[in-house]
Formats: structure tokens, sequence, C-alpha cells
């Protein structure tokens, strides 16, 4: 009965120790309705061309008790590209920018998350696009994660994150400088546990 | 005229390089050596523009895009074979036909280890089919009614493709074609003078045609490889233009100034007909 006990009370404190091991790294679905991946290119320095991917799917494995162990892997359907002009869309589609015949997805996977802040990190990761990989950095801030009740309480996380990218260091070089080189990228996402 | 502007980029250097090496080409006693000057001129004006319009492509080459730099250089150095070896008919003719199945090979190489199937093939082929006749038909009308006759095919073609790939839309294209057209233009004007002021006729080789031509091809393939929004109807009838050429024998040949002055206006109005027709059936034809 003694060590029943004591059994028991070693049991309980690894688990606390381990901040509920049963909760950690927990598998979260990009939910496609609620996340946006929106980019802004400057366009013969009049303005920006502000535009998005519609077709975006993920997964993000999250710990909240230690989030640098966290893991994010994201794939964007190239041919998703709105601008909300047809004609531009096409123009952006074709092989002399994101040549989606030949590379219909490009891919995100995290390598590494650093803690910044309170709900402030970096997530640094390999971006594939045209078939060429580089490694980008994203500033993220986490929202929150909690039940959502508008959709069966299921546990929600939402996040934002930022970054800029040179499409050149992809090959997509067509007509720089006259549409922008660098490429400013906004991603307002949740993710619902799997 | 600002170095950036595309117009600058795709025609007016691409045209004034080719224009200078062909016309220093024109010094040179040796006329292997004078046709393989001439048709390099061709080819580094197509590459200038490529390189202004995209930059230097990597090494090797990461897209279909890319690979077209090598494919202009590779059409331009066959033809420096060819005419160094004195353009034996047969392989030089088989040259012609074999240039744009490498091109769609190289081009589709990672569709076909993605996914492979028969739809590709299919289509592959019947480009190749397409590709094959027009080059083949320049290079008749060229060996029948001279420089002149390959050259305006060339560039009337160029036009129309420059039309179609402006309506896919596929800017890319659009502007290399027009860098053909420059090229082609280039040459034309020189063929176009010598056969005014010297009444012989001015001849080109194969590094010029397969370097306009050939490069030619390989763009528009790779607009209709790649562009899923080209009119097909308006790319296929681009392989019209070159069998206006039928015509240039009795146009360009034979004696009398109005002949020699004329024939060449009337060959390129005539092969400017199947060039609109192609303009306007991508026009009326769009694919979604």
């Amino acid at each position: 009965m003694h060590l029943a006990r004591l059994t028991a009370v070693i049991g309980i404190a690894v688990a606390s120790f381990t901040g509920g091991a049963a909760r950690a790294a927990d598998r979260y679905a990009l939910d496609p309705m609620h996340t946006f991946v929106v980019f802004k290119i400057t366009d013969v320095g009049y303005a920006h061309v502000v535009g998005w991917f519609t077709a975006v799917a993920g997964e993000l494995t999250f710990d909240p008790a230690d989030v640098t162990k966290s893991t994010l892997k994201v794939t964007i359907k190239t041919a998703s590209i709105d601008t909300h002009f047809a004609r531009r869309n096409k123009d952006l589609m074709s092989p002399d920018f994101l040549n989606v015949a030949e590379f219909p997805e490009m891919t995100f996977k995290s390598t590494s998350v650093e803690r910044t802040g309170d709900k402030k990190g970096k997530v640094t990761g390999e971006l594939t696009l045209l078939g060429v990989t580089k490694p980008v950095t994203m500033d993220v801030t986490f929202n929150k994660i909690a039940p959502n009740p508008f959709n069966k309480n299921t546990p929600t996380a939402g996040f934002e994150a930022h970054t800029a990218i040179k499409r050149s260091d992809f090959g997509m070089k067509a007509d720089i400088p006259n549409i922008g080189d660098e490429v400013d990228i906004s991603i307002d996402a949740q993710a619902t546990k799997m | 005229m600002d170095p950036n502007n595309p117009v600058f980029q795709a025609v007016i250097g691409p045209f004034v390089v080719a224009f200078l090496v062909i016309g220093s080409s024109r010094l040179v006693g040796w006329r292997t050596g004078s046709e393989v000057l001439a048709g390099l001129g061709v080819t580094a004006g197509l590459l200038m523009a490529f390189v202004q319009l995209r930059g230097i492509p990597s090494l090797p080459p990461n897209s279909a895009p890319e690979k077209l730099f090598y494919l202009i250089t590779l059409a331009g150095l066959i033809g420096v074979a060819l005419d160094l070896l004195g353009r034996p008919p047969l392989i030089g003719r088989l040259a012609f036909v074999l240039f744009p199945a490498i091109c769609l090979a190289w081009f589709s190489l990672r569709l076909l280890l993605a996914q492979p199937d028969v739809g590709l093939l299919i289509k592959l082929a019947i480009m190749w089919a397409g590709a094959a006749i027009a080059l083949w038909q320049i290079c008749v009308a060229n060996a029948r009614g001279g420089a002149l006759a390959g050259t305006i095919l060339i560039l009337a073609t160029a036009v129309g493709a420059a039309g179609v790939a402006a309506l896919a839309p596929f800017i890319g294209v659009t502007l290399l074609c027009a860098s053909v057209a420059a090229v082609a233009g280039a040459l034309a004007l020189w063929a176009y003078g010598v056969r005014l002021l010297v009444r012989a006729p001015m001849t080109i080789g194969a590094t010029s045609l397969l370097g306009a031509a050939g490069g030619l091809v390989a763009t528009v393939l790779l607009l209709v490889l790649f562009t899923a929004s080209v009119s097909t109807a308006g790319a296929a009838f681009l392989i019209a233009v070159p069998f206006a050429g039928l015509v240039a024998e009795p146009l360009l040949l034979g004696g009398g100034i109005g002949r020699r002055v004329f024939g060449p206006v009337l060959l390129t109005v005539v092969a400017a007909v199947p060039a609109a027709g192609a303009i306007g059936l991508a026009y009326l034809t769009p694919s979604q």
C-alpha cells in the first residue's frame, strides 16, 4: 500500500514536470476558411499590387508549453493566386512568374522556432518556390488558443506572421525593377486541433 | 531611351546588335565565315534580349523558361556546325526536324517525371510535328527563294507568335518573339539592301536560319506547353505562315527592277495574312 501510493506520487510528479506530456505538441490543421496568405509588391513605383492565394493547406504541431518544439508545414496551390483582375492573374500564373504548369505548388517547412517575447517569435523554415528552396524567417505573433464556440468548442489556435522575400532569389526575375523584386507577405491563420 | 524599357530590351537592342554584326560579316572575305558571323549576330541579339528581360539563367537551368536560353544557344551552335560542315542537305534538314524534339523533351522532362501520361505524350507528338513542318518549310523556302524568303517568313511568323502570346497573356514570350522579329528584320534589311544595291543575292547560312527560326520555335513551344490560357487554334495556325514561301520563288526570283524592288514587299504582305489570321483566331478563340 505504501509502495503503491509512492509510485502514484512519483507518477504525478513526473507528469507535472513534463508539463502534461499528453498535451504536448498537439496537431492542428490550418483552417482554409480562416487562413489568408496575402502578398504585396510594388508596381512601377506608383503603388502596390495586392493579392492572395486562396488554396492553402497545412499542419501545425504546437506545444504551448514549449513553442520551440512546434513545427509548421504549409502547401499553397500556386494557381490559386488572386489579384482581383483575371488578366493579371493569368499573367502571374504564366512561366514569367509563378509558372503554375511546371510548379503547381509552393511549400514551407519550418526548421526552427525561436521565442522572442510573450506572444511573439520567429519561425525559420525552407520555402520552396519554382523548384528553388531557400531559408525564410517569419515574425510570428501568437494570438490565442482556446475552444472555438463557433466550431463545437474544438481547440483553435490563431496566429499572424510577416516576412519579405526577394522573388529573384527563386528565379522569378521577369520585369525587375518595373515590378518590384521584394514581396511582402502577411499571413493570418487559424488552425483547428485534429 | 530607358534601358529598362521592355521595347528597348526586346526590340531595339537586339536589332542594333544583329544589324551591326551582320553588317560586319559583309566585310569577311570567306563566305562561310561571313555566314557564320552573321548568324552569331542573330543568336547574340536573342540571347541579349533574354538576359535583359529575364536575367542570367541558372546553370543548370531550373525551369523551362531558363532552358530556353540554352536552347537558343544550341540552335546557334548547331547552325555553326552545319555551316562549317558545308551544310550537307540530309543532315541539315534532319537537324531542323530534330531540334523541336530536343526542345520538347527537355521542356517537358519535369512534367513527364512527375506524372507521365498518354495525353501529354500525344500533345508533345503533335507539337513536334507542327514545329518540324514549320521549320522544314522555312528551310525549303530559303533554299528556293534565297535569304529574303527565309527571313521574311521568320519575321512574319514571329510577329504572329507575338500576337498570340500577348493574348494568352505571356508577356515574356511576346517580347522574345518580338526579339526574333527584330533580328530577322535586321537580316531581311541587309538582304534587301544587298539585293537592291549589289544585284547579287545575299546568302544566309544555317547559323542564321536555325538561330532565328529555331529560337522562335523553341519560344512558341514554351508558350503552348506551359500556358493553359493560350489559344490552341491561334498557335496552331502559325504553321501556315511559312507556307507563304510557296509563292517566294515566283515573287523573288528572276530579272526586272520591279520584281527586285517589290517582290520582297509582296512576299511580306502574303506572309502577313496567315500571321494576322493566327492573331485573329487567338482573339476569337481564347482558352479559359
